[in-house]
């Protein structure tokens, strides 16, 4: 299968990446190939600017178009490419290699629970015994409607406590660039979220977007609020039985 | 000035080119409700309002004790069925005086403490009555009294919201006004505070009544 | 209060008026909140939600893609009924019309039940200038029309403000010190409107749905001054959005069941009200005179495009109420008439995409307004297109910083470009958090948050 690594994983995060190469691997995939340096185009498809998102996500589409499986490492990327490349290479050349690539691309962690089983990774046990709460970023639970399996996942790392925050399923104000577009409303609503997790006394924020763990956990920061943040591939990455090379 | 003829042409020519859709409503999309008169004192009850049950032969008297239990002194009642020709000197016992509508006009629906109407149905899913403007009814009774009683036959119980406007379409003649009466007037416009008791009335009964 | 909002100016600045005002957004929070959850909870009565919702959706579609019959029908039964009709193309038709049925009937006095039909067509304004005091009846009206604002949620107009404010307000207009108490601030309006409802020569009415089959217009409220302003004064005048209608009975049950859940999680609201016309002969009070007054005012626009579903709306508010946007910033920051997710649907379509398109972009298009709406409009994948609409009127400076970004990324070395730059920043910066970020445009990521830093560094980053 190829692995996407989206272009926050390449540009900025490129140990989640590579955790999330692992863990695929230790559950029984074969990652034939890591396609770095794309990006779906959704920063300019959802600011309404049609030609120029195109115009990026095609050689990501040329990139991908032969591949069998596709595992991408965000949730909103995932939607983006399963979603909504259909309408983006609407009528053009292009439309039928996007339908394609888009039934083939599956989340990391829906991918992991789902096809390759969390039974398959071995047993699962961190060194820093923690309570963890997760994060249902909008893509995830809206748009793909997955949000059992990355809990799932977390259920079986032996020695996390996964805490329910009170409102896991809103919005955290990264929104793509309307985090820059409008910084402190975008804040003000980070500050709900990084409130929501240290009321609950979680020590770590789980997430399966790159994009709402920078929020979220950037916000935290300049509050001097002391949680951490880990994309969900880290989580298990770190829990896994570490062969001796 | 746009006529009616240019208004529905413009929406047809926008419409044309596009599909107009079907709809079919299944006959029982509607939730299902155990025992009606149960379950309509307790949705009346959640949202205020009091539910009542007598037989016939109590239902004057259960209306005076709803009058007595206010102190009230002024009652205005309809001649709408299910009410008693006689209701008035029932309550007169209880020392409150009473006005008939529509005699004397709006002034004693104003002027009541509490107002006796009929209703021509009850909603077991939602707690709710329908009053109606028609002879010998109106809209005042209802609506100007503190204190709203309303009486409706408990054999014109229907289940659920959809059932009623099946018999509210099945309607031979037409009032001007039907009002579906769920509880007392109520409003949270202020910081979500809920209160009871904003332009119409205070407090809402509803009596349903049972033949033998 | 409302001097502070703008509109003139970008949405950024009037969010900041808001956001600046924290005890506002609690107030409002926690309003959106209880309606939120009382929305989940009662439509859980339903015996399958989401087959409901799709009904809605589908009598909806029905109703829009046959309203040239739907209307048609409508002033048939209508005058049957003996009511008076009136088609408005536009805002000033309508309310030109609405002030000469008030100016015949000899009103000194207008009571009005909230309509914000009639926030949109200006008719207080109309009103006034021809010497009809408007009497505006829902509490929450009422208390911003004391204030001199317009309403800031289209279902609970007074959301954004305190009790306290709201003491302050009826104790000015009272002449004497009330109670801070929301029972005795009621008391007030219920006493002080009452001879207006008894008096006044006119009624105005908004519609939540007319019935086309029926000659029936529904009218839902909570506090009966929809009733009192539709049965005591001598001449009704309802006023409706041409779309606000269905087709028969059966399908406004489906409507009515959707409507009280989706708006403070209510089965029904206290009172749902029929109105057949004026009153009959046999009949003892009501309206002798009730008009009806229908309105495009750009609706038309919506029609035989990817926007007819947005026509759908019942105007419940459970959109606004999830809105993780709308909880922050509140209805002025939007616009003075519609606001939330819908508003920013609604108000570019209706406004002119190139005056009022920057308001789709006060989204994060999360989606939760599309998971709640009652009649699943697919809210998040409008305003994306309104996007797409409005992106050739953004700024010069955005147009083109896109297009280099596009062009730089839709090639393999211009992205190794970029990726390169961030190595490079990173050995610089150690891979360290980053409180400030001198970079066009990512400088504003750091106003209130840490970049989490480059790779490239001793440290990985984290976010």
């Amino acid at each position: 299968m190829t692995l996407f690594p989206t272009c926050l994983g390449t540009l900025l995060f490129p140990g989640a990446s590579a955790a999330a190469e692992r863990v695929l691997e230790a559950g029984g995939a074969t990652v034939t190939s890591v396609v770095e340096d794309l990006c779906c185009g959704q920063p300019a498809w959802n600011s309404g600017h049609v030609k120029d998102a195109r115009r990026v996500a095609e050689r990501a589409l040329d990139a991908l178009a032969d591949a069998d499986e596709i595992v991408a490492c965000s949730g909103s990327c995932t939607s983006m490419v399963s979603h909504y490349w259909v309408e983006l290479f609407e009528g053009t050349p292009r439309a039928a290699e996007a339908e394609r690539v888009a039934q083939r691309t599956h989340e990391f962690s829906s991918y992991v629970a789902g096809e390759l089983g969390v039974d398959g990774l071995g047993p699962l046990k961190t060194a820093r015994p923690r309570r963890v709460a997760y994060h249902d970023s909008c893509h995830m639970l809206r748009g793909l409607g997955i949000s059992d399996e990355p809990r799932q996942l977390l259920a079986a790392v032996e020695g996390l406590e996964l805490k329910d925050l009170a409102a896991q399923d809103r919005c955290c104000g990264f929104g793509g660039t309307f985090s820059i577009r409008f910084p402190e409303l975008s804040a003000a609503m980070a500050d709900e979220k990084v409130d929501d997790v240290s009321e609950h006394e979680a020590e770590e924020l789980v997430a399966s977007d790159l994009g709402c763990l920078m929020q979220i956990c950037g916000r935290a920061r300049a509050r001097s609020v002391d949680f951490s943040c880990r994309y969900i591939a880290e989580v298990l990455d770190e829990a896994m039985p570490q062969t001796i090379s | 000035m746009t006529s009616q003829k240019q208004f529905l042409d413009t929406i047809r020519s926008k419409l044309e080119g596009g599909t107009r859709t079907p709809v079919s409503i299944p006959p029982d999309w509607a939730p299902v409700i155990e025992d009606p008169l149960e379950r309509f004192a307790t949705e009346l009850e959640a949202v205020h309002g009091h539910a009542h049950r007598c037989l016939r032969a109590r239902l004057s008297s259960t209306v005076a004790e709803i009058v007595a239990s206010y102190g009230a002194s002024r009652v205005l009642l309809t001649r709408e069925e299910p009410l008693p020709p006689d209701l008035d000197q029932v309550i007169e016992g209880v020392g409150a005086t009473v006005s008939w509508w529509p005699e004397g006009g709006r002034d004693p629906a104003e002027a009541a403490d509490v107002g006796v109407t009929g209703a021509l149905w009850a909603v077991a899913e939602t707690g709710t009555v329908v009053v109606t403007s028609a002879a010998p009814g109106g809209r005042a009774p209802s609506l100007l009294p503190t204190v709203h009683v309303a009486v409706v036959a408990a054999s014109r119980m229907v289940d659920t919201v959809a059932a009623l406007f099946k018999e509210i379409a099945a309607l031979p003649k037409r009032p001007s006004n039907l009002v579906l009466v769920t509880g007392p007037s109520k409003t949270g416009d202020i910081e979500n505070i809920l209160v009871q008791g904003v332009h119409g009335p205070k407090e809402q009964h509803t009596i349903a009544v049972e033949d033998l | 209060m409302t001097e502070a909002y703008d509109y003139t100016k970008p949405f950024e600045e009037r969010a900041r008026v808001s956001l600046e005002d924290s005890e506002m957004r609690a107030i409002v929070g926690l309003a959106v909140d209880r309606n939120a959850s009382g929305r989940t909870r009662s439509m859980t009565s339903l015996r399958d939600p989401e087959a409901v919702r799709e009904l809605g959706a589908q009598v909806r579609d029905f109703n829009i893609s046959h309203l040239d019959q739907h209307l048609e029908r409508l002033a048939e039964t209508w005058t049957e009924a003996g009511g008076k009709i009136f088609f408005a193309q536009t805002a000033e038709e309508a309310a030109s019309y609405v002030v000469s049925v008030a100016k015949k009937s000899g009103a000194t006095e207008a009571v009005k039940s909230k309509s914000m039909v009639t926030e949109e067509i200006g008719l207080n304004e109309a009103l006034t200038e021809a010497g009809i005091e408007p009497i505006e009846t829902d509490l929450g009206q009422y208390i911003v029309q004391l204030a001199g604002e317009p309403p800031s949620h289209i279902v609970a107009p007074s959301v954004h403000k305190s009790k306290e404010q709201v003491t302050d307000l009826f104790s000015l207009t009272g002449g004497e010190r009330l109670e801070n108490d929301a029972d005795v601030l009621t008391e007030f309006a219920r006493k002080r409107q009452r001879p207006s409802f008894l008096s006044a020569g006119v009624g105005i009415s908004g519609v939540n749905m007319a019935v086309a089959d029926e000659g029936t217009l529904c009218l839902v409220t909570n506090e009966g001054n929809g009733r009192l302003c539709t049965s005591m004064p001598p001449v009704h005048v309802a006023v409706m959005g041409m779309e606000r209608v269905v087709w028969d009975f059966d399908q406004l049950a489906v409507i009515l069941s959707l409507l009280g859940r989706g708006n403070t999680g209510q089965k029904l609201s206290q009172y749902t009200s029929l109105l057949h016309g004026p009153k009959r002969s046999a009949e003892v009070d009501g309206p002798t005179e009730s008009h009806l007054v229908i309105i495009d005012n750009n609706r038309s626009n919506l029609l035989g495009t990817r926007y007819q579903s947005a026509l759908r709306c019942i105007r419940c508010g459970a959109c606004l109420n999830i809105c993780p946007v709308f909880r922050q910033v509140s209805g002025y920051a939007y616009d003075p008439v519609y606001s939330g997710p819908i508003g920013a649907v609604i108000t570019p379509l209706l406004k002119g995409v190139e005056n009022a398109g920057e308001l789709a972009h006060a989204s994060t298009l999360c989606g939760a307004c599309t998971s709640v709406c009652p009649v699943k409009i697919p809210l998040h994948d409008l305003l994306l297109y309104i996007r797409q609409d409005f992106a050739p009127h953004a700024s010069a400076t955005e147009r083109a910083a896109y297009k280099a970004w596009s062009l730089a990324w839709s090639k393999q070395w211009g992205f190794a470009l970029t990726k390169r730059a961030g190595r490079v920043l990173g050995r610089v910066t150690g891979g360290r958090p980053l409180r400030r970020l001198y970079l066009p445009l990512m400088s504003r990521w750091t106003k209130g948050r840490h970049f989490p830093g480059f790779p490239g560094g001793r440290r990985r980053p984290r976010p």
